[in-house]
């Protein structure tokens, strides 16, 4: 199936969702879940949490599903779903107010006490930096990168325009870079 | 046709030509001009380490437990469960509500007085006959009678315990009829008809021993 007759697949299974038929609803669900989860994760940074607003994204989809106008694509709207979900687990948990405020983000403080480099290939350092990011940017990194979005869709998501998200990812790339240089020059250094 | 980009636009179209959402020009035109601008060229790179860092990243993700979908149809029942208790506890609310509302405020008096109003205003304007002054004291249950100018008109008082038989018997006998009555004092008015005696009927009404007392209205 190519991308064109999965965005119509997708919207035929929410019109047939909408009026209750559970068997679309599995079929949009198989064809949607993970890259949700996968997204989720990446924003709550743990498997139970990601599962837990996954239910509730599914949840809201098979509920709203009536709601859906076709200004966007399917996939982009139960991306937004998530998004907004997931952003009110952040908030619950008071860990930041919002994504477009978190700080950089370090997911492996052994990095303050100077990373082990000596085994860490080129893959390894590129991981390491890429973790060093804020979540703002690593989530529009995972749009464009993982998910496959163009920049309109990426708009969609994050409901920003599309030149804020074009800028958002080359600061990202800007970001990113600036991580990997310290890392490789840490590198070099040992 | 060809299109010539910018650098800065080429630039921009470098994320989505690495995940592949360039059209088929814009890919062959971006390639056309990577070749050539060494600048483009850097900037490729670049984000070629971040595509890097995507190769493989869904086996690094822990996978989610296998019963996720069976609890996502289970969270929406117990949601739409709860949706449905909720709608009956608002129902009952609603009706409570009202109940309250009404009966604890004089609103429903005004209404009753209201529609009691409008009940009289609707009966006196569709049953004008109250207002007649020559009628307002006919007797409701007796039947219409036309009386003419030279009709005469008898007072009678009947003793309290004569049954409605006798009157009856009385009345068809005489060929009288009651226009109206009782009054407070227990006077009913009878008219004559003008083809009998009025002396004869006056005669006969005192010999009755229903009759208490009668005389001629004028």
């Amino acid at each position: 199936m190519n991308k064109e007759q999965s965005i119509s697949r997708e919207n035929e299974l929410l019109i047939k969702t909408a009026v209750g038929d559970e068997n679309a609803f599995r079929e949009l669900y198989d064809l949607t879940n993970k890259a949700v989860y996968f997204y989720l994760y990446r924003l709550l940074k743990d498997r139970e949490s990601a599962e837990d607003v996954q239910i509730d994204v599914f949840t809201q989809v098979w509920k709203g599903a009536k709601k859906f106008k076709g200004k966007s694509k399917v996939t982009t709207w139960i991306f937004g779903i998530a998004r907004n979900l997931a952003m009110n687990e952040l908030r619950k948990r008071k860990y930041h107010v919002n994504i477009d405020d978190y700080p950089e983000m370090t997911q492996d403080n052994s990095t303050d006490q100077g990373p082990d480099l000596e085994a860490m290939d080129q893959k390894k350092i590129i991981k390491n930096a890429m973790s060093k990011i804020s979540s703002k940017h690593q989530e529009v990194l995972d749009l464009v990168f993982f998910h496959e979005m163009n920049y309109q869709e990426i708009s969609d998501t994050l409901h920003v325009s599309v030149n804020t998200v074009k800028t958002r990812v080359f600061y990202a790339k800007s970001a990113f870079k600036k991580k990997l240089k310290q890392l490789r020059v840490y590198d070099d250094d040992i | 046709m060809m299109m010539i980009y910018k650098t800065k636009d080429l630039k921009k179209m470098i994320p989505m030509y690495l995940n592949g959402r360039l059209s088929e020009d814009e890919n062959r035109e971006f390639e056309n001009a990577l070749e050539s601008n060494p600048e483009l060229a850097d900037e490729l790179n670049d984000f070629s380490d971040i595509n890097t860092y995507y190769q493989g990243m869904e086996d690094e993700i822990p996978q989610p437990a296998s019963n996720l979908y069976s609890r996502v149809i289970s969270n929406i029942r117990s949601e739409e469960k709860k949706q449905s208790r909720s709608l009956t506890a608002d129902t009952a609310d609603s009706i409570r509500e009202f109940f309250t509302n009404t009966f604890s405020t004089p609103r429903l008096a005004w209404a009753c007085a209201a529609v009691q109003f409008a009940v009289i205003i609707v009966l006196l304007v569709a049953n004008p006959i109250g207002n007649n002054e020559d009628n307002n004291m006919i007797t409701l249950s007796g039947p219409n009678h036309v009386i003419t100018k030279n009709a005469v008109m008898i007072n009678v008082v009947f003793n309290a315990e004569t049954k409605e038989k006798e009157i009856r018997e009385l009345l068809n006998r005489t060929e009288t009829n009651i226009i109206s009555g009782p009054a407070p004092n227990g006077v009913y008015i009878l008219v004559v008809s003008e083809n009998k005696n009025v002396e004869t009927i006056l005669e006969e009404f005192d010999n009755s021993p229903i009759i208490n007392n009668v005389g001629v209205v004028y």
